[in-house]
């Protein structure tokens, strides 16, 4: 699967249907295909939100392989540095009033995925991840 | 998405439908924040029927629950599915949430 989305958090519903397609194809459980959409949305809402200044369009890349075992993917966009993979764990312990709102999105992403890398090519953000079908 | 409400013995109850993305999330929050602001401090949500949810949906129910908790109110959760629940557990809500197998056990939970 690879599919070329603006910067447009409305591109989100052309990005949950092509999951769809690829889990439906791959005959993917019900836990790892609703898994990757979370996962995968989360990324991408978070580039979306965060990854540019103004109003100006950008496209973000998402590929998605199943390759024997596992799945494998990738994410390129032209935003700003970001590496989630370095981004620090949400305090998951605090009491109601000091728990933060943000920060829930990378966290999620990061529980799903069993292997991820992050590099900054030129201007681009590189993000592959790799989810095992078997455990 | 689709959001039903309605009241068991004056508690506000909202069955929610569907996925809740960061797109659809937005009409959880204008619901929630109307039935906060027209003064119930206990809510009741039933889940059932939830097929997704992501962490927009996550941040408006902490935000919600943080606004009742300052008028000793609570949110209670319903009949929510082992999937949806992971992920309640994956973002450490399960600590700040109670959750009931049924809308009826979450309600005499509120008497």
């Amino acid at each position: 699967m690879k599919i070329i989305l603006n910067n447009d958090r409305r591109e989100l519903e052309k990005l949950q249907k092509a999951i769809s397609r690829f889990a439906k194809r791959y005959r993917l459980r019900s836990e790892i295909g609703e898994g990757l959409q979370l996962a995968v949305e989360e990324l991408f809402v978070n580039v979306v939100c965060y990854g540019f200044d103004g109003s100006s369009l950008h496209k973000i890349k998402v590929i998605l392989r199943k390759s024997g075992p596992k799945i494998t993917g990738y994410i390129d966009d032209d935003g700003k540095i970001f590496d989630p993979t370095e981004y620090p764990e949400p305090d998951l312990r605090s009491g109601i009033e000091e728990r933060k709102v943000g920060g829930l999105g990378i966290h999620l992403a990061r529980k799903y995925f069993d292997q991820w890398k992050y590099e900054r090519v030129g201007q681009h953000n590189i993000l592959e991840f790799e989810k095992w079908l078997i455990h | 998405m689709k959001i039903e409400e309605k009241s068991i013995n004056d508690i506000p109850v909202l069955k929610l439908y569907g996925r809740f993305d960061s797109l659809t999330s937005e009409h959880l929050e204008e619901r929630l924040t109307s039935v906060i602001e027209a003064g119930a401090s206990n809510i009741c949500l039933d889940c059932q029927a939830v097929e997704f949810i992501s962490s927009s949906a996550l941040r408006i129910l902490l935000s919600g629950l943080k606004k009742v908790k300052r008028n000793q109110g609570t949110i209670v959760l319903a009949a929510m599915s082992d999937q949806i629940k992971e992920v309640f557990d994956l973002a450490g809500f399960l600590e700040l949430f109670a959750v009931h197998n049924t809308c009826e056990e979450a309600l005499m939970m509120l008497q």
